[in-house]
């Protein structure tokens, strides 16, 4: 589906459902309903149509007709009845009567009659009216004059059977009275006589012929005659009536014939246009088919029958009178309705038609016009819309534009829009935020140069800093380069040290002991002897120290180079052993040996472990008594924690130690008894020398003893890797 | 002819309780002061038995032990290292550089006898 993407588009597309749509349905309905409108119209027409013919027309006609032809005034009545009686006086007073009442009467047929002829019930022409007007424009104009013929005498009294063919005028009797009635302009005068001729010039053979004819005529018949054309294009229609006795209505008095104007019987602003440029209104006698009178002149004093057969066939029935008929007929223009109209009182009918199509062309012609115009304004709509959208639209592109030139980076731009609404709302909207951002953005360009700035001096700051620490890190280094070159230096002090006490020392044993070996085997006294034997066995003891303070200080420190390796331990004990048997020997103690494990080997430190036994073997010498015994045993045991392990025990038969100190003899330079030790040539440091190593194997060391019962030193060392030892299990 | 010990060290005092032993128990005791006489001596006398100290000025008794090891015509001399210093570590250098024994300080001159007696066997 055609996706709309503008709000072009979008509104044209809201138009076309919110606005075409309905309107053009909205005209269709109407010209539908106009086409309904017109079949009413045309209804309603139709029946005004008729209501026209009927009222408008018809009826006025009635009513003109009635007032001028179907009425006898009472003096004319008069006139002719006493003229009928032949009664000569009443006769003679009757017009007089009439003489006086003529110019009333004539002032009230003024404008309608061109002329009024009474003639006697035989149809002998009896009075005579003749109007000329002078300027005709239309009834309602003067007469200039009016002449009034009166045959005198009573004259001879026709039957009712067809008169004899008219006297030539010099046959006639009696005399002709010509009044003249002075127009309105003119004062009434007397009225004047005139001589018989001017009658005969008065009443014409067609005067003859008419009254003859409105004789003959049924009581209350009116026959009209052809209109005749006048002078100045007027025409009159004669119409003749018998006049009856109004008491006894089958008493023929007299006749009338009457020349009525044409244009006051058919008005000409009798509404043709009113049915359409082919409408047409006529007055056709029905009698004669005449066209008394027609909407277009030409056709007036034709046969209808001739000029329009459709016309004439619709009406050709007898109708009642004052009744209207429809007929449709086909005319030379399409489908004609027609309405006749039968007057009443005279034999005419009169006839409107019209085309009812023309109506319709008419409503037709009104329905496109306004489907045009809706058309037309629904372009116009559209126009403005275009154009209005595209205002909007316009808008929303610069709104657009510059958001992408905003993008760009040109911040400095503003985005122009006055439409003064919501659009302008957002530009301005936009423009702020603009604002606010290269605010913003300087804003941060601000704090970024400060941080560049910061960080410029960072980076020095940095790199004095780096200076500083890699001076401070050298001067450590060196420091530490010194720390190391002072403990090397220490523990080169302390090798030194017990190095350079040791180099004296030598000299000093050696040389004792070259005496007393000397002395003693040349037999020397005892107190050289003696003292001999005390400058050796004291350099013993200080070389012990020193050995001891070594040992120690180098095993606190962490300074000594531990050397596993598996061996035996009874290699050990037997390795100490032998380098006290001397000693031994010469206290006289007894050395009882209890391997019982034998081939248990050790992952220790083979050195460190024999100083320990020497020097657990060394206390036990020391504490030991003359002719004492020493037990040296060495037995498998489960040390919790450890696993297997051999533990070697050195029993002596001293004086044992109390047990509140089996704990501090352990610490350095701790002694049972300070002066007691001193006496046997202890350092108080060989013990803590035990504990270090042994802990250091993570073998433990401890003391069983009660006073005067001896000491028994234990201490244990975890065996090496399960192994088999042939000879069986350690018991 | 009397076997020959020879005694490095640069302890006079030292040197002589070391000769007098060696002289006590019937050998001939040549005596060296410092490294390079120690080899000189070593080169010329050829002794049989070397006493060597380890800390000597000029040449230390390892160089000395490791030179006259290398050299063929000194290698069989009996050298035994006499040092105060005591650690895993010296002993073990001297072992590598050839010396036969190691001995510590102070030392028990009973013992050297013996051990002297061992080495180069009763004296003429």
């Amino acid at each position: 589906m055609y996706r709309l993407t503008s709000i072009r588009s979008k509104l044209f597309a809201l138009f076309l459902v919110a606005g075409v749509i309905p309107i053009i349905a909205v005209s269709l309905i109407s010209y539908a309903n106009s086409l309904r409108a017109v079949e009413d119209m045309v209804g309603n027409r139709t029946a005004r149509f008729a209501q026209t013919v009927r009222d408008d027309l018809s009826r006025k006609l009635e009513k003109r007709l009635a007032d001028r032809i179907l009425w006898v005034n009472q003096p004319v009545q008069d006139f002719l009845r006493t003229r009928a009686y032949a009664d000569p006086e009443a006769y003679e007073q009757a017009q007089d009567e009439l003489l006086q009442y003529l110019p009333q009467l004539l002032k009230s047929y003024e404008g309608f009659y061109d002329g009024l002829l009474l003639a006697d019930l035989g149809g002998k022409p009896i009075l005579r009216f003749r109007s000329s007007v002078g300027v005709e424009e239309s009834w309602t104009t003067s007469i200039t004059r009016t002449e009034m013929l009166i045959a005198e005498g009573p004259g001879s009294a026709y039957p009712d059977e067809i008169p004899p063919p008219p006297p030539s005028p010099e046959t006639r009797t009696g005399s002709l009275t010509l009044v003249q009635i002075p127009g309105r302009t003119e004062q009434p005068g007397p009225p004047r006589a005139f001589r018989a001729e001017n009658l005969a010039r008065g009443i014409s053979d067609e005067d003859r012929a008419a009254a003859r004819l409105g004789a003959r005529l049924d009581a209350g018949e009116v026959r009209a005659i052809t209109s005749i054309p006048q002078d100045g294009g007027r025409r009159t229609i004669r119409l003749l009536r018998g006049v009856n006795d109004a008491a006894d209505s089958t008493r023929r008095l007299g006749v009338m014939v009457a020349d009525l104007r044409s244009d006051y019987l058919f008005p000409d602003n009798l509404p043709a246009e009113r049915f359409g440029v082919h409408g047409e209104i006529l007055v056709v006698d029905d009698q004669t088919d005449e066209i008394l009178f027609h909407s277009r002149p030409e056709r007036i004093g034709k046969h209808l029958r001739q000029i329009d057969p459709g016309l004439a066939g619709a009406f050709g029935e007898e109708t009642e009178p004052g009744s209207a008929l429809w007929r449709e007929t086909r005319g030379p223009d399409g489908d004609r309705l027609a309405v006749g109209y039968r007057v009443a009182g005279v034999p005419w009918t009169v006839i409107a038609a019209a085309v009812p199509r023309e109506f319709q062309g008419e409503a037709q012609r009104a329905g496109v016009y306004n489907l045009l115009i809706a058309s037309a304004a629904l372009l116009l709509a559209g126009v403005v819309l275009f154009a209005a959208s595209g205002r909007i639209s316009n808008s929303i592109k610069t709104v657009t534009a510059g958001a992408r030139r905003i993008a760009a980076g040109r911040l400095d731009h503003t985005i122009r829009v006055r439409t003064h609404d919501e659009i302008q709302i957002l530009a301005d909207a936009f423009n702020q935020m603009t604002r606010s951002l290269s605010e913003s953005i300087a804003m941060r360009e601000r704090a970024a140069r400060e941080l560049e700035e910061m960080n410029r001096t960072l980076e020095d700051r940095v790199r004095e800093r780096t200076r500083a620490l890699e001076e401070l890190n050298a001067a450590l280094n060196e420091a530490n380069r010194e720390l190391k070159e002072l403990d090397r230096l220490k523990s080169n002090f302390l090798a030194t040290v017990s190095h350079e006490f040791k180099t004296p020392l030598t000299s000093i044993k050696a040389f004792a002991e070259i005496l007393l070996d000397e002395t003693q085997g040349a037999g020397g006294t005892g107190e050289v002897t003696r003292f001999l034997g005390i400058i050796h066995s004291e350099s013993e003891r200080l070389g012990r120290l020193i050995k001891n303070l070594l040992s120690l200080s180098q095993i606190e420190s962490g300074r000594i180079t531990w050397v596993f390796s598996e061996f035996a331990i009874e290699h050990v004990l037997g390795a100490a052993l032998d380098g006290l048997l001397p000693a031994f020997k010469e206290k006289g103690v007894r050395v009882v040996q209890d391997i019982a494990c034998p081939g248990a080997r050790v992952l220790a430190d083979h050195d460190r472990v024999q100083e320990v036994v020497t020097n657990l073997l060394e206390n036990a010498l020391k504490f030991t008594e003359r002719e004492g015994t020493i037990t040296v045993s060495c037995r498998a045991t489960e040390e919790p924690g450890a696993g297997e392990a051999v533990q070697v025990t050195i029993l002596d038969s001293g004086p044992g130690i109390a047990p509140d100190k089996h704990e501090t003899i352990f610490e350095r330079f701790s002694q049972v008894d300070p002066g007691d030790t001193r006496a046997k040539g202890g350092t108080g440091l060989g013990l803590a020398i035990c504990r270090e190593i042994v802990e250091h194997h993570r073998g433990r060391i401890w003391v069983e003893s009660d006073p005067g019962q001896g000491a028994a030193f234990h201490f244990t060392l975890p065996l090496a890797a399960d192994r088999p030892e042939p000879g069986g299990s350690c018991g | 002819m009397a076997k020959k010990v020879l005694v490095c060290d640069d302890e006079p005092y030292i040197v002589e309780s070391v000769s007098y032993v060696v002289r006590k128990a019937g050998y001939e005791a040549i005596v060296a002061e410092d490294g390079e006489e120690s080899l000189e001596k070593a080169r010329s006398e050829h002794p049989d038995l070397i006493f060597l100290d380890i800390m000597m000025p000029r040449l230390s008794g390892y160089e000395v032990c490791r030179r006259l090891k290398q050299d063929p015509a000194t290698r069989g001399i009996y050298i035994i290292m006499l040092t105060a210093r005591g650690q895993q570590e010296d002993e073990q250098k001297a072992l590598e550089l050839g010396a036969d024994e190691f001995m510590t300080k102070p030392f028990s001159p009973r013992k050297m006898r013996a051990k002297l007696e061992e080495v180069l066997g009763p004296p003429e």
